[in-house]
């Protein structure tokens, strides 16, 4: 019988301003929704705790020597990012059909299930739009205006995604030389360049629909039974109410522990 | 008085939200059925129904991959998404139509 679940990744850490981003309680809300939506175990990359997870896959977090800067609050904060495990997603994941996503993708709907349903050998993210609807256009394409871009925010894949993935480490490997060739900044390794070049070399199929994603100037400013009602800031006050599965780029959603206490008790309620 | 005057600049983007809300609905329209992916629109049920006598036809879902599917049994689940989807989409709009204030929501 072929098994389905969700495959996160999670590990805790410390900005230079002293801030701790915590994706392993993220992580926490995201398995607990996955379940209420999708209905599918989740295994979990990590190296803390994520008590709602059904596996845990204890690893350490390799050194990346890459840096991520972003804003919490008012202050911009950089990061080492723990992100290269994600290239290991068909090596690491216990299931035979895997649904990869961020832990900072909150589900209000079951509409990835369309994605294990249909079984493809591997599906990618590539069709992004803003909670204003454009924010987002700039990133269609690689840097250098050449092929789309794909967001490895969510992957789905099989037991015949082997070729995806080695060819996606052929390109990690050799990421400065693939940098050169689509314009992307070679200080920051960023997987959604890695399996956007290897999603176009080896044609495979990208989520037909729009992934609706906050980008970093949004705030949750509600969360409850009509689901996540976002604040746009700085420009404008600003409401907008974000329907359906939503990314959210607001590093606040891993900071903030009053906000994440509220995100575990509505995955608990609603 | 602040919270008064944070809450007067707070302003709702109804038209933003009925967009978003039609993502949604976009989103929803798609599902998958006998190794295809296919989107349960107009067009789609459109055209399905032109082949009422026909047990077994080659469609090309939205991947631009011809699949083999009984026209009738696709039809079936289009109509069914279509309506789903739809129904919620209506129920939603309407909530949207009769909130005037962020306080509302």
């Amino acid at each position: 019988m072929t098994s389905s679940g969700a495959l996160l990744f999670a590990f805790d850490t410390v900005t230079d301003q002293g801030v701790t981003l915590h994706y392993t309680k993220l992580a926490n809300v995201t398995c607990k929704l996955i379940k209420k939506h999708l209905d599918i175990p989740c295994a979990v990359v990590t190296d803390g705790e994520v008590p709602a997870a059904d596996q845990i896959i204890n690893l350490q977090p390799k050194s990346t020597h890459s840096s991520r800067t972003i804003r919490v609050g008012d202050i911009h904060q950089t990061y080492e990012w723990k992100n290269n495990y994600r290239l290991l997603s068909y090596d690491l994941t216990p299931w035979d059909q895997t649904l990869v996503i961020d832990v900072d993708y909150i589900l209000q709907t079951d509409r990835l299930k369309t994605l294990l349903e249909s079984n493809l050998d591997f599906v990618i993210a590539q069709k992004v739009t803003g909670l204003m609807g454009n924010e987002f256009d700039r990133y269609h394409m690689m840097p250098n205006r050449t092929i789309p871009q794909c967001w490895a925010t969510i992957m789905c894949f099989n037991r015949n995604a082997t070729t995806v993935f080695e060819y996606a480490k052929m390109i990690a490997d050799n990421y400065e030389f693939y940098a050169g060739i689509f314009g992307f900044d070679t200080k920051q390794y960023r997987n959604d360049m890695v399996f956007s070049i290897a999603a176009h070399m080896l044609q495979t199929p990208t989520i037909p629909w729009n992934i609706t994603t906050a980008s970093s100037n949004y705030y949750i400013k509600k969360i409850g039974e009509s689901g996540l009602i976002f604040e746009k800031d700085p420009e404008e006050k600003m409401l907008i109410t974000g329907y359906g599965d939503v990314h959210i780029l607001n590093k606040n959603i891993a900071s903030d522990l009053e906000l994440l206490q509220k995100l575990e008790n509505w995955a608990d309620d609603y | 008085m602040s919270d008064i005057k944070s809450n007067i600049k707070l302003a709702w983007n109804r038209k933003q939200a009925q967009q978003n809300l039609k993502e949604k609905l976009n989103s929803e329209l798609m599902f998958a059925h006998q190794g295809g992916m296919w989107c349960a629109d107009r067009s789609t049920i459109s055209f399905l129904s032109a082949f009422p006598n026909i047990s077994e036809m080659v469609v090309e879902d939205v991947y631009g991959i011809p699949r083999k599917v009984n026209p009738m049994e696709l039809l079936d689940l289009c109509k069914q998404k279509y309506q789903y989807a739809t129904n919620a989409w209506a129920v939603e709009y309407q909530k949207l139509a009769r909130t005037r204030r962020a306080d509302d929501l």
